[in-house]
């Protein structure tokens, strides 16, 4: 189960520091099973469990869909057809499948360059212990 | 501390089940990805994968290359280039730049880029995590 709160704003509107959405998502075997499947992902440790952490964790990288959603889900909140141009992520702390995790976003910068909107922003995830996971920055050109 | 020099090396096609689910795990419905004729409105000749399915395929050689290390000190920065369209090969490789010795380890980091199957770049970047001694 996936809860969202995205504020209202546009390119115009939007301001540096300004908060953006706030994701919460369920870290289900299914949602885990999916993004596997979805990315060719057979390791053991996201089905069967992972030896280092206890039980299966979700991979790294699920943290970006998150991270991207911030700022809004395209064809809902948003148009469609950004371009997904940066991503960087730090990772802080596995996320294990069962957990829930919190996802904030905040914009860092927008501008304009050869006639297209850029965005950056900064998406905190956090576990039910708020215990930070992951912080990502994502770069997107988003259309008029 | 000496380190491992290889970074892994994986081929994957881009399957239209593998974006099928992909979507369904990201929630993104834009038929770009599903059709071939909306790709084409929007400027591609076919269908074209989801960008984080490269990122995420990139992480996974990241993952096989630290361990569990990667999940608690991992650091990612790429710039995803070009599309990579459904059914298309894509090589994921890396070349290590420097090995920062810390105590009790060091943080490895690599430059790393994933290729289609002209040996483009369709993203390029870094990633570092700490191997311990």
């Amino acid at each position: 189960m996936t809860t969202t709160t995205i504020p209202n704003f546009t390119y115009d509107t939007l301001e540096p520091g300004q908060r953006l959405g706030t994701l919460v998502h369920e870290i289900t075997p299914e949602l885990v099973a999916d993004y596997c499947v979805g990315t060719g992902d057979t390791h053991r440790w996201h089905g069967e469990g992972a030896p280092p952490f206890g039980g299966p964790i979700a991979p790294s990288a699920i943290v970006t869909i998150f991270s991207v959603l911030v700022f809004g889900i395209p064809g809902t909140h948003r148009p469609s057809g950004d371009l997904h141009a940066r991503q960087e992520c730090e990772f802080t702390a596995p996320i294990r499948v069962g957990e829930t995790i919190t996802t904030t976003g905040f914009l860092v910068e927008k501008y304009k360059r050869k006639g297209r909107k850029w965005v950056v922003f900064d998406a905190h995830s956090t576990d039910r212990a708020d215990r930070l996971v992951a912080r990502c920055r994502v770069t997107l050109v988003i259309p008029d | 501390m000496d380190v491992p020099k290889k970074f892994p090396t994986i081929v994957r096609t881009f399957s239209p089940d593998m974006v099928a689910s992909y979507g369904r795990a990201n929630g993104d419905r834009n038929m770009i990805h599903y059709d071939d004729v909306a790709a084409r409105a929007a400027g591609f000749p076919r269908r074209i994968a989801h960008g984080g399915i490269a990122v995420a395929v990139v992480t996974q050689a990241c993952r096989d290359y630290w361990g569990s290390a990667w999940f608690t000190t991992g650091r990612l920065s790429i710039r995803l280039l070009r599309p990579a369209f459904v059914g298309e090969a894509v090589t994921v490789g890396g070349e290590q730049r420097s090995a920062e010795d810390l105590d009790g380890g060091a943080r490895v980091t690599f430059d790393i880029w994933c290729t289609n199957e002209q040996g483009e770049k369709i993203l390029a970047g870094e990633a570092s995590a700490i191997l311990q001694q």
